[in-house]
């Protein structure tokens, strides 16, 4: 690792710092560098640590635990003890399950952070395109079936007045017959009184409709709507 | 070496070592010296440094040299006096661990 690389990653891992305790931290180690290095390219890390373990060296002589828990080894203060009581004391700390979501969210970088937004946000445009989808649905379903029913209810008002007009055309012809052939009025009477019947009958089914099915159905729809509509805003 | 070095003894190093340069040294130097007594890796340091001027025992000034900012530190009155204080700690304690050794009562 050059050291221009060194000290970028140690500024980062230093952002926790105050301003004056990171610069004064990174003023140090870049002319320590300067004097130890012969090139620009040499590998600082065999010289001085990663930049985790020197961000850890010096956190934690920020924070005092450098006084209280260390000791130096024979291989200095970079040696894997160092680390472990540093880490154990970090840890002890701030235990990371009571961590509210709110700390949870000022610890991340702003990467991480608009990582997570843009997450959200895909995540949220099937299931949006699902609840429009089920919406539409729901009304399509209910508009439909309305239709339907408004369909047979014309389809039977329309059958009746057609069956009334044929029965009394019958009944006419039927009767005007009579007079010249008795028979045959006859039966055009008794055709006519039969499509009579079943016009009574198909304007029957209509007002049946109008009076029981459709008053039904509107209230179940109603009914259906007010109960969606109360649940999401209780009152 | 087997000893530990402890975070008093490495002050009191590091505060010698400041000690020899009446002009004052700089980092580098400083890590150089003191590896030469005791090893110490090269970025163990700076917290000992940074505690020492804290504490005033240690102050700093910028210097340019080569072109470009070095930072040097010098003891202090204060600085001296604990160095003092510590090398009469060390001599006792090397004192009573040398009869502890020899043979002798360590507390006569």
């Amino acid at each position: 690792m050059t050291k221009q690389k060194f000290l970028y990653e140690l500024d980062l891992l230093l952002m926790d710092l105050s301003l004056e305790d990171r610069q004064e931290a990174l003023d140090y180690y870049a002319s320590y560098l300067e004097e130890a290095i012969e090139s620009e390219e040499d590998d600082v890390t065999q010289l001085i640590g990663t930049p985790e373990s020197v961000s850890a060296i010096i956190k934690g002589g920020l924070s005092g635990h450098f006084e209280e828990t260390i000791e130096l080894g024979s291989d200095g203060l970079n040696n894997s003890d160092y680390r472990k009581t540093y880490e154990v004391i970090d840890v002890a700390d701030s235990p990371k399950q009571k961590r509210s979501y709110k700390e949870k969210w000022s610890s991340l970088e702003t990467r991480d952070r608009i990582i997570l937004i843009g997450l959200l946000i895909f995540s949220c445009i099937p299931l949006s395109a699902f609840a429009l989808g089920s919406l539409g649905a729901v009304f399509g379903i209910g508009f439909g079936s309305l239709m339907a029913v408004l369909g047979v209810l014309f389809a039977a008002f329309v059958i009746a007045i057609a069956f009334y007009i044929v029965a009394i055309t019958f009944i006419v012809l039927g009767a005007l017959q009579l007079f010249v052939q008795t028979g045959a009025g006859l039966i055009l009477i008794g055709c006519g009184i039969l499509v009579l019947l079943l016009a009574n009958v198909c304007a029957k089914v209509s007002f049946w409709f109008v009076r029981t099915a459709i008053p039904t159905v509107v209230r179940w729809v109603v009914d259906f709507f007010s109960k969606l509509v109360n649940r999401e805003v209780p009152a | 070496m087997i000893f530990n070095t402890g975070a008093a003894l490495l002050d009191a190093i590091v505060l010698s070592v400041v000690n020899r340069e009446s002009e004052g040294t700089y980092g580098y130097k400083i890590t150089q010296d003191v590896q030469a007594v005791i090893p110490v890796s090269e970025s163990t340091l700076y917290p000992v440094l940074r505690r020492l001027l804290k504490d005033q025992c240690l102050e700093s000034y910028d210097q340019e040299f080569q072109g470009r900012n070095r930072r040097y530190y010098r003891i202090t009155p204060t600085g001296s006096s604990q160095l003092n204080m510590y090398k009469q700690e060390w001599y006792s304690y090397i004192l009573k661990i040398n009869m502890l050794f020899e043979g002798g009562k360590g507390n006569d």
